[in-house]
């Protein structure tokens, strides 16, 4: 079965390489049957690259421990369910499963298209597979999942318990999916360029590729929190780790260029802007896998410094060079059609809007990158925590917010100062009467007044955008209000889904903001049967309970809990131990309480000889704020994704006009 | 390639309606670097060695500093009870520096070799802790070598975490 797994990928490679070429010199010289070809090596590829797949997860599901992944991956008495996901647990399993996504991914983007641009599609499909290339050379020549143990051991170290949990499971997926998902625009950016069709076509046949990638990634990073927070017992849920940065950084670009691509296609301006952007989201997906995969930042997350590092920078070097020349040379192809009008007006605000996402991704990278740049320059390694992150993208975030507020009410070209007033000065007075209100109420610290001062603005341009448009569908429609709602909301899926997104993000600063700025930590210890009093909870420790299972010993501590006279349950944090990991290892189970206030959030951190326990005790304000503002955020993304009648229609015209374009060309030709 | 056809790019001075926007521009990126290097400035920690520990000490006192090295496993106690951990860093030379953090030990922190402390020293020598990080499970990959098998049960949790009722 491994030779099978070893022979595929092998395979593909090949293929892929004549994919790559067969696709590029037949959009080149026009030839329709060597592009039809390297469709189907395309298809090739994928049924490859899914049957190395199965053959490792064969591998793993049967324990077959001379295999170095599987011995590494899997252990007997590992539960199946995380057997089967523990492939993409490690390195080359999740290369594998980064070259299956990507041929689905391609898979999808050939069928979708099918009947669309046919300039454009074989470059499309031709950047695809290039990047799949190097993938796979990566895969077989540095990461070969399939490599064989000169001996077969006994049991298999299996996936870190750590690691055991669902949120975990379906974390690193979702992040793949996000990074290779960005692969499609950039394929759709080049073969723009690569063709000469530099228009908004390209723009609008990505779109909702973009959309799917930038909603994975933000799925990715969602689990990844609330597996911390669930999970590691620190009380919180993002610490600006490198890697979590590794996620984010084309997350932040990638939010960039879906706002600036609508003045391209609006207003056909932004043109070399979008190339930068999207070029930039590419590059740092590939950097995302490279900084989680190799090693080379000092982070909690990785040490082991592996040799794939330097085909990832390469890979890197050439995409960049290759990019850069590309649009060097096409710069005339991309002049704008149009001038900036006026500096209150829809695309100035989405200039400004980018300036802001491009600091705060320029601030993430540099504090990423600061302990190898540094040691560059001065020879000597100097870091920045948190506070460096939080002090400089903390304001810049609250003026994107206040941004926010303003820019959806802002029409296209210019806007009167009257017109401005009416829209802008409703919100403003809202956000004074909220920041009084707050006041007092006896939030004293400026800095969190302000902040939801801007928040309480960007949420009521917002809800009165809704409200504006909710009026008029009735008005129009007559319909019943609550369908006039859905109906508005039918009518312009991409605008109202963006709306949806941004109240998702006002409701996620709301409890970050919340989090971080009255976060309250106490210890206590208490004996068996003994009460305290925690703010205004009262706890109560029961007794410890000592239990064992086949992988591990597991201390408990049941704690009844009240608020006020209210009983509100039993919370039992544990701590658990896992001998059969070489070494054993510690486990610390966290026991939250949420409410939609706060998170009462208890640590174990140990028993004493006397009967008594130690707990750490987090009061977290808001975090359930956290979680509701990211659904609401995906759920906003799927609305904006979901095929809108409007831009149908587009794409109709579109279609109509590349159909005339052909018989027109064909007649000629003929 | 394409046939593609175009005039050269014209370069010339900035008309006066553009300029707005090149100076609104330059405000704007002039003041992100401005929090940048403020940020910096105010933020920035420093990679020691145990040398520079032991050799700078006074020179390096309420400077944020990190180390990366290995822990005497032997010299690790911890307090479950006030949570305070102490332990002592030690190099090749066998050269060593206390340590003491008053926070919960992180999980893997008796699995992994060594660990980075992220702290301050203070006048005593002892380097306080208020990070501690460790190798994540994620990359937690040991040699497999021949007859790895897993000790049936080497060693319940901490003693001192068994509660003594049973």
């Amino acid at each position: 079965m491994s030779n099978i797994g070893y022979l595929s990928l092998l395979g593909a490679l090949a293929l892929s390489v004549y994919a790559t070429l067969a696709l590029f010199f037949g959009a080149r010289r026009r030839l329709p049957e060597l592009i039809a070809s390297g469709r189907r090596a395309t298809i090739g590829i994928a049924i490859l690259n899914a049957v190395a797949f199965l053959a490792l997860e064969y591998l793993l599901i049967v324990q077959d421990f001379n295999v170095e992944y599987v011995a590494r991956q899997t252990s007997i008495g590992q539960p199946l369910f995380y057997t089967i996901t523990g492939i993409w647990g490690g390195q080359e399993g999740s290369l594998l499963f980064w070259v299956l996504l990507l041929s689905l991914y391609t898979l999808g983007v050939m069928w979708v298209h099918r009947d669309d641009a046919p300039e454009l599609m074989p470059y499309v499909l031709s950047v695809m597979n290039f990047v799949m290339v190097f993938f796979l050379v990566v895969l077989n020549f540095s990461a070969p999942p399939f490599r064989r143990l000169d001996f077969v051991p006994v049991d298999g170290q299996g996936l870190n318990p750590l690691l055991q949990h669902p949120a975990m499971i379906m974390h690193p997926p979702n992040l793949y999916a996000g990074f290779v998902g960005f692969t499609v625009p950039y394929a759709f950016a080049m073969a723009a360029l690569l063709s000469g069709r530099t228009g908004a076509t390209w723009v609008r046949l990505s779109r909702r590729w973009t959309l799917i990638a930038w909603m994975f990634l933000g799925l990715g990073m969602l689990l990844g929190g609330w597996w911390a927070y669930n999970e590691l017992g620190w009380g919180g849920y993002w610490a600006w780790d490198p890697v979590e940065n590794a996620s984010l950084m084309p997350w932040l670009i990638g939010t960039a260029f879906l706002h600036s691509v609508m003045v391209q296609e609006q207003r056909g301006m932004f043109k070399v802007w979008n190339m930068l952007l999207i070029i930039l989201a590419f590059v740092l997906s590939i950097f995302g896998t490279f900084l989680t995969r190799s090693g080379v930042l000092d982070s909690i997350h990785a040490f082991a410094v592996s040799s794939i590092g330097v085909y990832f920078l390469v890979f890197i070097a050439i995409t960049l060079l290759g990019s850069f020349m590309l649009l060097y040379d096409r710069l005339p192809l991309l002049k704008s059609e149009r001038e900036l009008d006026a500096p209150l007006s829809r695309e100035a605000a989405f200039l400004v809007n980018n300036i802001l996402f491009l600091g705060i991704w320029f601030t993430v990278f540099w504090g990423t990158m600061y302990p190898i740049i540094s040691e560059l320059v001065t020879g000597r390694r100097i870091f920045v925590g948190p506070p460096f992150f939080n002090m400089v993208a903390g304001p810049l975030l609250l003026v994107m917010l206040a941004l926010m507020g303003i820019g959806p009410l802002l029409p296209w070209r210019r806007t009167s100062w009257t017109h401005a007033k009416r829209h802008v000065i409703p919100p403003i007075i809202f956000a004074l009467v909220l920041m009084v209100v707050l006041w007092l109420v006896g939030v004293r610290r400026w800095i969190v007044v302000v902040a939801y001062g801007v928040v309480g603005f960007a949420t009521a341009g917002h809800i009165l955008e809704f409200w504006r448009g909710w009026r008029a569908q009735r008005a129009r429609s007559g319909s019943h209000p609550v369908a006039a709602f859905f109906e508005l909301i039918a009518k312009n899926r991409r605008r109202y889904g963006g709306y949806i997104v941004h109240l998702g993000v006002l409701l996620l600063t709301i409890g970050v903001i919340g989090s971080k700025f009255y976060e309250q930590v106490v210890d206590i210890t208490l004996a068996p049967g003994e009460r305290t009093h925690v703010g205004e909870y009262t706890v109560q420790f029961l007794e410890a309970e000592g239990s064992r299972d086949q992988i591990k010993e597991r201390v408990a501590t049941p704690l009844h809990l009240w608020k006020g006279e209210r009983f509100l349950g039993t919370l039992v944090p544990s701590l658990d131990y896992y001998f059969k990991v070489p070494g054993g290892q510690r486990e610390t189970e966290v026991a939250v309480r949420s409410s939609l206030f706060e998170d009462f959030y208890v640590v174990l951190t140990g028993v004493n000889r006397d009967g008594s326990a130690t707990f750490k005790i987090f009061i977290n304000p808001l975090v359930a704020w956290v979680w509701a503002g990211s659904l609401l955020l995906l759920f906003g993304t799927w609305v904006a994704m979901w095929p809108d009648p409007r831009e149908e229609r587009i794409l109709e015209r579109l279609r109509a006009r590349e159909a005339s374009r052909r018989s027109l060309l064909g007649t000629s030709q003929a | 390639m394409t046939t593609i056809t175009y005039d050269q790019p014209k370069i010339g001075p900035i008309p006066k309606r553009k300029l707005k926007f090149v100076i609104g521009g330059v405000v704007a990126l002039v003041s992100i670097a401005a929090l940048i290097v403020n940020g910096l400035l105010s933020a920035s920690n420093y990679y020691i060695t145990l040398e520079e520990a032991l050799s700078q000490g006074d020179r390096l006192v309420g400077k944020g500093l990190r180390i990366n090295a290995v822990v005497d496993k032997e010299s690790v106690k911890y307090d479950t009870q006030n949570i305070v951990l102490t332990f002592d860093l030690v190099d090749e030379a066998g050269r060593r520096v206390p340590v003491v953090y008053r926070d919960v030990m992180p999980d893997l922190f008796m699995k992994s070799e060594s660990v980075i402390v992220e702290g301050r020293l203070n006048e005593n020598g002892v380097f306080e802790a208020d990070l501690i990080l460790v190798k994540c499970p994620s990359k937690y990959e040991e040699a497999i070598e021949p007859g790895t098998q897993p000790k049936s049960n080497p060693m319940p949790i901490d003693p001192s975490l068994i509660p003594s009722s049973g």
